[in-house]
C-alpha cells in the first residue's frame, strides 16, 4: 500500500459526479439479471414442498411433461450424489450423505425443492408445476 | 390463499358476473361463445401508443407489459403486491402491475417508466432531479418509485418530506436508500413545479 500512494491521483475523489449507470436507471434501460433473455434460453421453476415435512411417494411427471413448451423435468433421483471435494487449501474434504442436496423427495422445510421444471416460457413452467396438483 | 389462486377466482367471479350481465340483456344479444372465452388480441394505449397484443385471461399487465411489450423497465419483485417495484400509472393512478389483469385495462391510458423522457432524450424534470441528487444505489427499484412519485404529485404538487414518504410508502427499496431516494424525490418534485 505505501508505496503504490505515489500512483493514486484522484480524479473523483471530492468532487461532484453522477455514475455513468444512474440515467439508464432512471429511464428504465438498465438491464438487470431478469431483464436479460438469450436465445433459446429456458425458463426453471420449482415443485417446492407445500408441508413442513413429508416424504414424496409417487411423482407422476407425465401431465407435465405434455404440456406445449415443457422441456425438461428434474426430479431427486436425477441429481448426482454427493461428491468428494478439494478445499483451496487442497484439504480433501469427504462428502457428507446428509448434505442438503438441491432436490428431495424428503422435504424437512415448507418451500424445500422437490423437482425442477424448464419450459420455454414462463407460462408453461407454471402449468408444469401446477399440473402436479401442489 | 396464494396470489395465483386469487387471480383464478377473480376470473372465474368475473366469468359468473357477466354471464348473467348478458342472459338479462335483450333475447339474443347472448354471447356466441362460452364466458370462459376471452378474446386474446387487444389493444392497450401504452406511453401514447396503441399496441395490439395477444393476451392470455390470467396474464398480469406485468407479464405483458415485460414479456410481450418488451417495457422491462417495471420489475416484477415480489409479483404478489408488496414491494412496488411494478408500479405503473393508469389513467394517472399509480398501480401495482403485477396484480391487475390485462384485460381489465382495456381502454385505459398506461404510463410506464420508459414514457417518461422526451423522444429527443432530454429526461423528465422527477428524473433530472434525482439523476443530480444521485438518487438510489442498484436502481432496481427507481422505477417503481419514480411511477409512484409521479402519480402522488398529481394530488398533491408540493408536499412535504413526511407527505411524499407517505405517498411512497408503497414501494420498497432492499439498499434500504430511503433518505437518499426522498431527496432525490423531493428535488424531482421541486424541478417539476418549475416545470
Amino acid at each position: 500500500m505505501p508505496e503504490n500512494d505515489a500512483l493514486f491521483t484522484p480524479k473523483l475523489t471530492g468532487n461532484d459526479y453522477i455514475t455513468p449507470d444512474l440515467r439508464a436507471k432512471l429511464t428504465g434501460t438498465a438491464r438487470f439479471a431478469d431483464d436479460l433473455r438469450a436465445e433459446g434460453m429456458l425458463i426453471c421453476k420449482l415443485l417446492t414442498s407445500p408441508l413442513p415435512h413429508a416424504r414424496v411417494k409417487h411423482l407422476d411427471t407425465s401431465a407435465a411433461l405434455a404440456i406445449p413448451g415443457v422441456r425438461a423435468i428434474l426430479t431427486a433421483d436425477e441429481l448426482p450424489p454427493p461428491a468428494d471435494s478439494v478445499s483451496d487449501s487442497g484439504v480433501a474434504i469427504k462428502a457428507s450423505p446428509w448434505a442438503e442436496r438441491a432436490l428431495t423427495m424428503e422435504p424437512h422445510f415448507q418451500g424445500e425443492p422437490i423437482l425442477a421444471v424448464a419450459a420455454t416460457d414462463e407460462a408453461a413452467a407454471t402449468a408444469a408445476i401446477e399440473a402436479h396438483g401442489c | 390463499m396464494t396470489r395465483r389462486q386469487f387471480i383464478k377466482s377473480v376470473i372465474a367471479a368475473g366469468a359468473v358476473s357477466s354471464s348473467s350481465l348478458l342472459s338479462s340483456g335483450p333475447a339474443g344479444a347472448g354471447p356466441k361463445t362460452s364466458p370462459m372465452a376471452v378474446e386474446r388480441l387487444i389493444t392497450l394505449a401504452v406511453n401514447g401508443q396503441q399496441r395490439h397484443v395477444d393476451v392470455m385471461p390470467q396474464e398480469t399487465l406485468a407479464q405483458t407489459l415485460r414479456g410481450k411489450l418488451g417495457l422491462v423497465g417495471l420489475k416484477i419483485g415480489c409479483d404478489r403486491g408488496e414491494c412496488g417495484a411494478c408500479t405503473v400509472l393508469i389513467d394517472n393512478v399509480p398501480q401495482y402491475s403485477c396484480s391487475i389483469l390485462t384485460h381489465s385495462v382495456r381502454g385505459k391510458s398506461i404510463l410506464t417508466i420508459e414514457g417518461l423522457a422526451r423522444s429527443d432524450g432530454k429526461l423528465h424534470p422527477l428524473q433530472q432531479g434525482v439523476l443530480e441528487e444521485q438518487g438510489f444505489q442498484c436502481g432496481y427499484c427507481a422505477p417503481g418509485f419514480l411511477m409512484s412519485t409521479l402519480g402522488y404529485l398529481r394530488t398533491n404538487p408540493n408536499p412535504t418530506r413526511q407527505e411524499l414518504a407517505h405517498g411512497v410508502s408503497g414501494n420498497l427499496c432492499r439498499c434500504q436508500d430511503y433518505d437518499k431516494i426522498l431527496t432525490a424525490l423531493m428535488r424531482g418534485a421541486e424541478f417539476m413545479r418549475k416545470g
